[in-house]
């Protein structure tokens, strides 16, 4: 079972899309996927046009929860909304509920890949994911904030691993929103090759109406423009994600 | 060796504190690889810690050149029997101090840093710091530990070659012989037995060759033997018997016979046998050739001789391996012998081992030597014993004396740096100041503080204790002088604060005397109270008058810390002086200076000369005075200090009031005018009249007499003991007796203080008691006054009412007409002699209706019917009664009695009037808020709750990981515990501060800081601590420590820190040292001794964040603590320390039973174990299986050395982060539903397609679209 984390320290960055893209493209794939929406915002369950369930919350407190197989081999656990906005007090102040997540997880059967759906930051509940997964991917887009706070993100990972080795590895930083045509594109592109070489992957995902689109018509890329330039670059991505595991 | 000059390992990290954990874990790892002790790893730790501490603080501060890319380099290595570490950066050069800091002043100046140089100084045997162009360089060196002791093995090595040479020799020595004889032996046996043979040949030729023919039966036989003997022994060659003549008669080889015979060379000659031999080698052999005669029957003629040749090969062969057995025989009891000998040498040298590391120990650890060694080594360990014991005792002698005199030093340096250096320039009053110490340490202080408002505070002490203690309470007492009198106008309420601040510090018998005056610039009044000390000295220049000023008051420190005995026994004086008065401040020192017949100065010479030079300028009488006493002594050295402050009054005192003031006071003090008729004789409303003489002061005068007019009063009553007091007072009036005005009573009073007791008939008539209450209440002069001075600044017309009763006056100010307040003044003490008049005041004043403030600022003291009166008249009062600006012992009465519920109080009057009127309450919140901090007793201060949990960081993360939790304890939470948890390094000290900070305590409530989970705390760690502690102490709240582990109590008692911050094992001693109510003694067996303010027992989680402090246990040698871990509330720690036996197995079950609730997890936390043995570990199975049965476990965390040997049922790891990972969950099934409303459209097409199918369709389209 791969626990990939889509996390960035800052929002906006395409971390919900990205998750929900890449859980989708492995179920047609044929793997058995678990999407985690560890968002009190409950972004990824909204892409599903699901509805509020007692969600990973209920699940971490050790009381029943449900995951929603939205298609055949894609399964949503929702995040509970507020209650995993409560639940954040104590993930922050106790050592063991921050490790609770990833042993919750060791007990899951059956699935290939869990997708874990990060908020924005790193705050105690994206701690808590990051701690729980195995693999971290970090969409970034073209923008100098972005570019900034993505340092953010890798040193609380070392902050992670310095401590007990329990900190995923890097899968890769993916540059989203990209517009090849956009003067600044290449300027973004040396930057990331000047701070982070080696640690941004092939894919791009290029700036797309259909990836905007989605969400309203409660699917992913897939369900709405299988045929546009995000579902190729998405596939990539996908194909870069599997070979990764090799 | 080569081990020991290792590589130098190097390791370079940006110049960021975060990066300091991976510093130490290099310095582990490097001192590890030198072969240091675990305990010296962690001395080195720390102190390159505290280095690069330094440099990353110093040299790149922050925002300075470089600070973002600055790195620093480390590189430590073993070097001819050193370890040395450097650390290089190319920062700013440190230009701090780099010698061993001295550890009096860090402490005595309660600093924050400062204690990193000393630490690095006291870990490492050296320290230097160099710039060289590759940067600044910090290089720490540290003796390698010594190899173990070769000694034995070396001794042993050369007595065993000896031994063995020995042995060698003489088994060479007693194998030859046998070697030799071996040889000769056999070889003479064989001879023997060929000669044997040959003689048996020749006696069996003799007939052949006496014959000599051929062919003949003799002949034949004669063949048959000697073919028979070459059959009989195969070693034969040749065997031929020849005639004289010699020619064969018969050989064993055929062809032989009749040839003539060729004689060997080289045969020996013919014994008596006639035998001869001789060795020759034959084809490769050896060969033996016998020749026998051939001898008649007579024996004397030869016929013949027979020769043999026999192959000697076999016989040397044998020879040699006879050799060979008795060679390896030899070998084989040389190599036993050596064996005995190496065990004998052992044996032998195993004591003198012991004994030369026993001495070498002794030389760097002065451990004593075993004596148990045999005989001789037994007797030269004991006298090695006595030689130690010899040396230590002398060096403990030398120690002490260099302990005393580093005391000394300390004491004279805080002395030297605490005295002021110079006068301060306070204007209109000229000062001058001697100060003389008797020995090497002066028990005198004197300062000079800065009140502010124009005031100055003036201050004479005497510390009774000298050396260390006494300097350090001197050192305490500036501290709290500098805290106390800023801004605190009043003398008496600086000394009861200092009285608090001091008098629990100080030790028992140790106490101070000190005067302490108040010089205000402004209004040129001096107030000044004395806490014991020697009488001031005022002399008046106008009227050439000395006074021996001497208010009551008690020792600092000597009442114990009982603060309100103190402030009860303590009077302020306040008084004026004029133009070219003089106030002397004085120790004893120069009223029990002694010239050489043994006669002390006194006070009379003192006050002589203080008449003799007091028109001189303050520095000149100084100077005078100093000559005086030189004078009187003769050269004789001071037996105690010396200290004199004089104050010169240059400008004098503005007049108040004017004339017409004068007069009227005049008339009443003097002349005993009625203060109301006096009054309206000079058109003064009384309330003026009290207003300005409370400025004024009835202390232009002093209280006491002068020097002179009692002398002169003394001397007349001793004179006519007959007189009474009207006499007296008539006689002093003449000129005779200096034309002094004194009244009757004064001089019955004043006689009586001197203990001279008056004739009875001659008492005059005393005022009885409450008969100036007679002073008509109701009808008197309520006149109506303008307030033209802005004591009260309301802008009604008031009336007003004063009072004047026994030893309590006031001033009731009512409004005219309509609503507000009025307000009552009192001044002095209400108690049985004034209550009467305060009673009919009171109903007055409730009577017209108005709400009534009673201010008793100015009152001393209140008694229990003076408390009745005041809660009668607040029932009467219609419009409510509120108390104001009581003072603080005024006010903990007030408190005791429940007060607060019956009669409303207040900080200032401001206030108070805002409780009872609502319309004046926006005023009040419109005063000025300085108001309400400068009330004394400051009953409305809002206790500020305390936050009950704080986290600063989460436990997890790299470089600041402490954890922080606060709870109370006690019956009314009168203390705070503070429990920390983590490394209390750079970063996390900072944090720590800021948390401190952040944490709203109460005041005065005492702090317990619980170290118990803290692993490692640096110089920074202890100066947040010991900043946080002085902080505290100045809010009068204690600070205590308690629990630490033994690496950190090592730096702790290293740096000397327990006079600043006590600490305690535990937190029962902790709590009942801090005076905790509801703490049984901590019992030492089989109790459970701590009353915490949440108990495990009820569920913690509960109460989200609820902070527990914890149960305590202390069984034998065992300490235990269980307590709630993480906010869960599933979880529970159980921390144990000491030693475990079985034996306190059962009663520690029993507590464990009876407080660990189910739990998903207990957590046991047994680092702290020293020893442990399965038995107990026992204890814990039986309660990890009652816990299995709830569905929670046991993990226990445990160092290798106490781990349980077998962990069924416990899971054992080796950190807590290691156990909280592998703690097992109980799987929560995800139950899967089926969404079955969306539009899955594209999702079914694409898997109809197949993925592989789609991808390649959608590659396809865009590469069509690139087309």
């Amino acid at each position: 079972m791969r626990r990939i984390a889509i996390a960035a320290a800052k929002g906006g960055t395409g971390k919900t899309t990205t998750a929900v893209a890449l859980a989708h493209g492995l179920a047609l794939a044929g793997e058995r996927v678990l999407l985690i929406d560890c968002d009190p915002r409950r972004d990824s369950s909204l892409h599903f046009g699901l509805s509020p369930e007692p969600g990973l919350a209920a699940w971490l407190r050790g009381r029943p929860a449900r995951v929603m197989e939205v298609r055949a081999g894609l399964c949503v656990l929702d995040s509970g909304g507020e209650a995993l906005a409560d639940l954040e007090l104590t993930l922050g102040t106790d050592p063991l509920e921050e490790l609770r997540l990833g042993r919750a997880l060791d007990t899951l059967q059956d699935v290939d890949y869990v997708v874990l759906d990060c908020p924005a930051g790193v705050g105690p509940i994206a701690r808590a994911a990051l701690r729980a997964s195995h693999e971290v991917l970090v969409p970034l887009c073209a923008d100098y904030l972005s570019l900034a706070s993505a340092g953010l993100l890798l040193e609380r990972l070392v902050q992670m691993r310095g401590t007990n080795g329990a900190a995923p590895r890097l899968l890769g930083l993916l540059p989203t929103f990209y517009d090849a045509d956009a003067p600044s594109a290449l300027n973004v592109d040396s930057v990331l090759a000047e701070l982070h070489a080696g640690r941004v992957l092939q894919t791009r995902i290029a700036l797309c109406d259909g990836l905007r689109a989605a969400p309203a018509r409660r699917g992913t890329i897939f369900d709405c423009e299988p045929l546009s330039r995000a579902a190729l670059d998405y596939v990539s991505l996908l194909d870069e994600v599997r070979a990764a595991a090799a | 060796m080569s081990s020991r000059n290792g590589r130098t390992e190097r390791l370079e990290i940006a110049a960021d504190e975060r990066h300091l954990s991976d510093v130490r874990d290099f310095i582990d790892r490097t001192c590890a690889a030198c072969g240091f002790a675990p305990r010296a790893i962690a001395n080195i730790r720390l102190a390159v810690d505290e280095a690069c501490t330094n440099v990353i603080k110093h040299a790149y501060p922050n925002g300075g050149p470089g600070a973002a890319s600055a790195r620093l380099g480390i590189a430590a290595g073993a070097h001819r029997g050193w370890l040395e570490v450097r650390i290089v950066d190319q920062g700013k050069p440190f230009e701090g101090q780099i010698d061993l800091p001295q550890l009096g002043e860090l402490v005595e100046a309660r600093r924050k840093g400062g204690f990193g140089m000393f630490l690095m100084h006291r870990l490492m045997d050296e320290v230097r710091y160099e710039t060289t162009p590759a940067g600044n360089e910090w290089i720490l060196r540290k003796r390698l530990p010594q190899p173990p002791s070769t000694f034995a093995r070396r001794m042993r090595l050369r007595y065993a070659l000896q031994a063995s040479l020995g042995i060698v020799a003489i088994s060479v020595l007693a194998v030859t012989p046998l070697w030799l004889r071996e040889g000769r032996q056999r070889e003479r046996a064989d001879l023997q037995a060929l000669r044997a043979l040959a003689f048996g040949l020749a006696e069996a030729a003799r007939p052949a060759l006496v014959q000599r023919a051929e062919l003949t039966p003799e002949q034949t036989h004669l063949f048959e033997a000697v073919l028979a003997l070459g059959r009989e022994e195969p070693r034969i060659l040749a065997v031929d018997v020849v005639d004289r003549a010699g020619t064969i008669w018969a050989a064993d080889r055929a062809a032989a016979t009749f040839t003539h015979f060729i004689e060997p060379a080289g045969l020996t000659a013919a014994d008596a046998d006639g035998f001869r031999q001789a060795r020759e080698r034959v084809d490769g052999h050896a060969v033996l050739h016998l020749a026998v005669p051939v001898r008649m029957g007579n024996g004397a003629t030869e016929v013949g001789t027979v020769h043999l040749s026999v192959r000697r090969d076999e016989i040397e062969a044998e020879v040699r391996a006879a050799r060979a057995r008795l060679a390896s025989g030899a070998l084989a009891v040389d190599a036993l012998a050596l064996l005995l000998v190496g065990a004998a040498l052992t044996a032998f040298l195993r004591p003198l081992q012991r004994l030369v590391d026993g001495v070498r120990g002794m030389a760097s650890e002065g451990a004593d030597l075993a004596e148990d060694g045999p005989g001789e080594i037994g007797s030269i360990a004991a006298a090695f014993n006595d030689m130690n014991a010899r040396y230590k005792a002398a060096r403990e002698t030398a120690a002490d004396h260099e302990r005393l005199q580093q005391d000394l030093q300390v004491a004279r340096e805080i002395q030297t740096a605490i005295l002021p250096q110079h006068v301060p320039d306070i204007a209109g009053y000229e000062i001058g100041r001697l100060y003389r110490p008797a020995g090497e340490v002066g028990g005198d202080y004197y300062d000079f503080l800065d009140v502010g408002d124009g005031l100055t505070g003036v201050v004479v002490a005497d510390v009774a204790g000298k050396g260390v203690p006494g300097s350090l309470v001197m050192g305490m007492l500036r501290t709290a002088l500098r805290l106390e009198t800023r801004r605190n106008a009043s003398a008496g309420d600086v000394l009861s604060r200092l009285h608090q601040f001091l008098a629990a510090d100080m030790r028992k018998g140790m106490f101070v005397t000190m005067l302490y005056v108040v010089l205000d610039t402004r209004h040129r009044v001096v107030s000044y109270a004395s806490a014991g000390h020697t009488p001031m000295v005022l002399y008046r220049a106008g009227k050439d008058e000395t006074f021996c000023l001497s208010p009551k008051g008690l020792p600092v420190g000597l009442a114990g810390s009982d603060t309100a005995m103190f402030e009860k026994e303590l009077d302020v004086e306040r008084l004026r002086l004029r133009t070219g008065d003089l106030l002397l401040l004085y120790t004893d020192g120069i009223t029990e200076a002694t010239n050489a017949a043994g006669e002390a100065y006194g006070e009379e010479r003192l006050v002589a000369a203080v008449k003799r030079f007091g028109r001189e300028s303050a520095d000149d009488f100084v100077r005078a005075l100093e000559a005086d006493l030189a004078e009187f002594t003769g050269g004789m050295a001071l037996t105690d200090d010396l200290t004199l402050v004089a104050i010169k009054e240059k400008q004098g005192a503005p007049e108040v009031g004017g004339e017409t003031f004068r007069k009227l006071v005049d008339a009443i003090d003097a002349k005993g005018v009625p203060v109301a008729d006096a009054c309206r004789r000079f058109g003064v409303s009384p309330s003026t009249y009290y207003r300005l003489k409370r400025v004024a002061g009835d202390d232009s005068e002093p209280q006491q007499l002068s020097m002179e007019k009692g002398a002169a009063l003394r001397r007349l009553a001793m004179a006519r003991r007959d007189l009474g007091a009207r006499e007296i007072a008539a006689l002093l009036r003449t000129p005779e007796w200096g034309s002094i005005d004194l009244a009757p009573t004064r001089i019955h009073v004043e006689l009586r203080r001197m203990g001279i007791d008056l004739p009875v008939s001659a008492v005059p008539a005393m005022p009885a008691p409450g008969s100036a209450a007679a002073l008509p209440m109701a009808d008197d002069t309520a006149t109506e006054a303008p307030n033209s001075n802005g004591a009260d600044s309301s802008a009604v017309a008031m009336s007003e009412t004063w009072l004047d009763a026994g030893g309590l006056r006031g001033l009731l100010a009512a409004p005219a007409a309509g609503p507000g307040a009025a307000l009552l003044q009192l001044e002095g003490c209400i108690d049985s002699t004034s209550c009467d008049a305060l009673e009919s005041l009171l109903a007055t004043a409730t009577g017209a209706g108005h709400a009534l403030v009673v201010d008793l600022a100015e009152v001393a003291y209140v008694s229990s019917r003076g408390w009745g009166l005041l809660a009668a008249a607040s029932a009467r009062a219609v419009g409510g009664l509120a108390l104001a600006e009581m003072r603080s012992d005024v006010f903990d009465v007030y408190r005791m009695l429940g007060f607060e519920s019956i009669v409303p109080s207040a900080a200032d009057r401001d206030a108070a009037r805002a409780r009872l009127l609502p319309a004046a309450r926006k005023a009040a919140s419109n005063a000025s808020p300085g108001a309400a901090s400068k009330s004394k007793a400051a009953p409305t201060t809002a206790i500020v709750p305390c936050k009950v949990a704080f986290d600063a960081a989460a436990p997890d993360d790299a470089g600041a990981s402490l954890r922080c939790r606060v709870g109370h304890a006690g019956r009314d939470g009168e203390v705070a515990v503070i429990a920390l948890e983590g490394i209390l390094d750079t970063v996390s000290a900072q944090l720590c501060a800021r948390m401190f900070s952040e944490l709203a305590l109460r005041e005065r409530t005492a702090v317990l800081i619980d170290l118990s989970c803290i692993e490692f705390v640096s110089s920074a760690g202890w100066g947040c601590l010991t900043a946080f502690a002085a902080e505290r102490a100045r809010i009068g709240s204690a600070v205590r420590l308690f629990g630490m582990s033994a690496s950190v109590a090592r730096i702790y008692e290293l740096l000397h820190l327990a006079a600043v911050l006590p600490s305690d094992d535990i937190l029962a001693d902790a709590l009942v040292a801090c005076g905790a109510t509801e703490v049984a003694a901590p019992a030492r067996v089989d109790a459970t001794t701590v009353a915490p303010t949440a108990s495990p027992s009820q569920p913690v989680g509960a109460a989200h964040g609820a902070s527990a402090v914890g149960i305590e246990i202390e069984i034998g040698a065992l300490q235990a603590r269980l307590e709630p871990y993480g906010t869960s509330g599933r979880a529970h720690r159980l921390a144990l320390r000491g030693t475990w036996r079985g034996d306190a197995g059962a009663s520690f079950e029993a507590w464990l039973g009876a407080h660990a609730t189910p739990v998903d997890l207990l957590l046991v936390d047994g680092r702290g174990l020293e020893s442990v043995d399965a038995e107990a570990w026992d204890v814990l199975r039986r309660h990890a299986e009652s816990l299995a049965t709830h569905g929670g476990q046991v993990c226990v965390v445990a160092s290798a050395a106490t781990a349980p040997a077998v962990d069924a049922g416990l899971h054992v790891h080796r950190s807590v982060v290691e156990a909280l990972r592998t703690q097992q969950s109980r799987p929560v099934r995800l139950e899967t539903v089926r969404v079955e409303d969306s539009d899955f459209s594209k999702d079914a097409e694409i898997r109809r397609e197949g993925w592989n199918a789609y991808v390649d369709l959608l590659r396809q389209a865009f590469r069509e679209d690139a087309l």
